[in-house]
C-alpha cells in the first residue's frame, strides 16, 4: 500500500508542478487547452519519474534477492513519508474542492489563506518527509532510494522552467507563443 | 517596506504624456529613487535589472513587463477580477439604458496593462450589443501585447497607447483594477477630475488591512517567479489607499458624480474580500443601479 500512495502522490505532484510551472505565463483569456496540455505532459512525466524510481528500487533489491530485510526497511521508511506528502495532499485538494465550488469570496479565503501559504510550504514538506524516511530507515540503501525519488519529484517544476526557457517559451506540443 | 515608497515598475518606463515618446531611464536614477525612499529590497532587485550604456535596457524592459503583468494576470484569475467587475457593469449598462442613453457606450479601462479585463469582459459577452471595450495604456509594449492576444482569440475590443483621459471618442465609463495605489496626493484627486464628465467610473483596487502587506507578500512569492512581481505585488498592499481617503479624492475630484465604496467595510478579519471599489456615476443612474444589483447592493455604501 506504501509504495502505491507514494507513487501516486508522486505522479500527482508532478502533474501540479507542470501546472504551476505552465501559469502566469500564457495571458489568453481562454487557456483550458493550455493547461490540460501541461496537466498532461506533467503527469505522464510524474509516471515516468516514478518507474525511473521503481527500477531504481529493483536495482537495489535484486542485487540479493535473499535480502528480505531491505524491502521491509524501504517499505517502513516509506510510511513516514506517505503520511506526511498525503496529509499535505489531503489539504491541498480539499481547498480545491472548494475553490472549485464556491463562490468569490470562498475562492478567496482558499487562495489566500489556503492555497497560496501551501504552495510555499511544499518547499519546506519535501526535505521533512525525505528526513522522516531518513530517520526510519536502517539501511544506506534506503537512504540513497528515498533522496533520488525525492530529487527527481521535488525538481519537477524547476526543469520543467528550465526546459521552456531554452524552447523560447513553449513547452508541451501545441503551446502558443508566449510573448 | 514604505507606504510611500514607489513600486519597481513606477521608474522602469518614462513615458511624455503629450507625446507619448519615450524617454531614456537612467538605472542610477531608478535605484537612487529605491534607495532614497528606504525601498532596500526594491533596490536590490533593480540592481539586477538589464542595463546598456547606463540606462535600461528597452527591449529587455519591455519584455520583463509582459512577464510581470501575464504573471499579474494569473493573479487576477484567481481572484476573479473579471466577473468582479462584470458583476458591476451588468446593472450599470441596464441604468444607462433605463435612463435613454443611445448609442454606443464607450468602457475605457485606464492603464489596462495586457488588457486582462478588457479583453476577459469581452469574451464573457454578458455586457451586451452596443458595448465598445478599449483599454489604454502609455506602455506600448504591452498595448501591442494586449492586441495581439485579442487579434488571437478573435475579440473586438480595442487597444490604445493613449492617455485614457484625452481620447478623441470619450468614454461613456471608466474602469481600472489596480491602478488607484499609484496615484498619490492631489495625483489621486486630478486622476478622478478628469472623469467628471463621464456617465460614471468604476475603479477596483487592493483594499488595505493590517493582513493585507503579509498576505500579499506569501501569495506573490508562492505564485510569482519575477522578483519584480514578487516586489511589486508586496508593495501594492502596503501602499493601498484606505477607503475613506478615496472616498474624499473621488468626491473632490469629480464633486458632480455620486460616489460611493463598493466592499468599503473594514472587516475584522480581512481576507474574505481583498478588493474594493470607488463607484461614481451621474445622480440619475443610481437608483436604478441600486435596483439592478439585487443582493449586492448591500455591499455597496451611503453614497455623497
Amino acid at each position: 500500500m506504501t509504495p502505491v500512495l507514494l507513487a501516486v502522490l508522486g505522479v500527482a505532484d508532478v502533474g501540479f508542478s507542470a501546472f504551476r510551472d505552465a501559469a502566469g505565463r500564457n495571458p489568453r483569456i481562454e487557456k483550458g487547452a493550455y493547461y490540460r496540455r501541461a496537466i498532461v505532459g506533467g503527469t505522464l512525466s510524474g509516471m515516468a519519474m516514478i518507474a525511473l524510481s521503481v527500477l531504481a528500487a529493483a536495482a537495489l533489491l535484486g542485487r540479493d534477492a535473499s535480502d528480505v530485510a531491505l524491502r521491509e526497511d524501504m517499505l517502513r521508511a516509506g510510511t513516514p513519508m506517505a503520511w506526511i506528502y498525503g496529509v499535505f495532499a489531503a489539504t491541498v485538494s480539499a481547498a480545491l474542492a472548494a475553490w472549485a465550488m464556491g463562490e468569490s469570496e470562498l475562492r478567496t479565503l482558499m487562495s489566500v489563506a489556503v492555497l497560496g501559504p501551501l504552495t510555499l510550504a511544499r518547499h519546506a514538506l519535501i526535505p521533512v518527509g525525505l528526513v522522516a524516511a531518513w530517520l526510519t530507515a536502517e539501511r544506506p540503501e534506503t537512504c540513497a532510494l528515498a533522496l533520488f525519488a525525492v530529487l527527481l519529484v521535488g525538481s519537477a517544476e524547476r526543469v520543467f522552467g528550465a526546459i521552456r526557457a531554452r524552447r523560447g517559451g513553449r513547452l508541451w506540443p501545441g503551446d502558443p507563443e508566449m510573448h | 517596506m514604505n507606504p510611500d515608497g514607489p513600486e519597481i515598475t513606477d521608474l522602469l518606463i518614462d513615458v511624455d504624456p503629450d507625446t507619448m515618446q519615450r524617454r531614456p531611464v537612467s538605472k542610477q536614477a531608478v535605484l537612487r529613487a529605491l534607495e532614497r525612499d528606504g525601498m532596500r529590497w526594491g533596490a536590490r532587485v533593480a540592481r539586477s535589472l538589464p542595463e546598456r550604456d547606463g540606462h535600461l535596457d528597452e527591449a529587455q524592459i519591455d519584455a520583463l513587463f509582459v512577464r510581470v503583468h501575464a504573471e499579474m494576470q494569473r493573479l487576477w484569475e484567481e481572484f476573479l477580477q473579471g466577473d468582479r467587475m462584470r458583476q458591476l457593469l451588468v446593472p450599470l449598462l441596464g441604468a444607462l439604458r433605463e435612463r435613454g442613453h443611445e448609442g454606443t457606450v464607450r468602457i475605457v479601462d485606464v492603464g489596462c496593462g495586457l488588457g486582462y479585463l478588457v479583453r476577459w469582459l469581452t469574451a464573457c459577452g454578458d455586457l451586451g450589443a452596443g458595448v465598445h471595450l478599449v483599454g489604454c495604456d502609455y506602455n506600448r509594449a504591452l498595448i501591442e501585447a494586449a492586441s495581439r492576444y485579442a487579434k488571437d482569440e478573435g475579440l473586438s475590443c480595442d487597444f490604445r497607447v493613449a492617455n485614457a483621459f484625452t481620447l478623441e471618442e470619450p468614454a461613456t465609463v471608466f474602469i481600472s483594477t489596480g491602478v488607484l495605489h499609484h496615484f498619490r496626493g492631489e495625483g489621486l484627486v486630478e486622476f478622478f477630475a478628469q472623469q467628471r464628465h463621464a456617465a460614471a467610473f468604476l475603479h477596483l483596487d487592493i483594499k488595505p488591512s493590517y493582513l493585507a502587506p503579509l498576505g500579499s507578500l506569501l501569495f506573490h512569492v508562492a505564485r510569482m517567479r519575477e522578483p519584480v512581481s514578487q516586489h511589486d505585488g508586496t508593495q501594492s498592499a502596503v501602499r493601498a489607499h484606505p477607503g475613506t481617503r478615496l472616498l474624499d479624492a473621488a468626491r473632490r475630484g469629480a464633486g458632480g458624480l455620486e460616489i460611493t465604496l463598493f466592499d468599503g467595510d473594514v472587516e475584522a478579519v480581512p481576507i474574505l474580500r481583498t478588493m474594493l471599489g470607488v463607484v461614481g456615476m451621474r445622480a440619475d443612474l443610481r437608483e436604478p443601479f441600486v435596483r439592478r444589483l439585487g443582493p449586492n447592493a448591500a455591499r455597496l455604501g451611503d453614497g455623497a
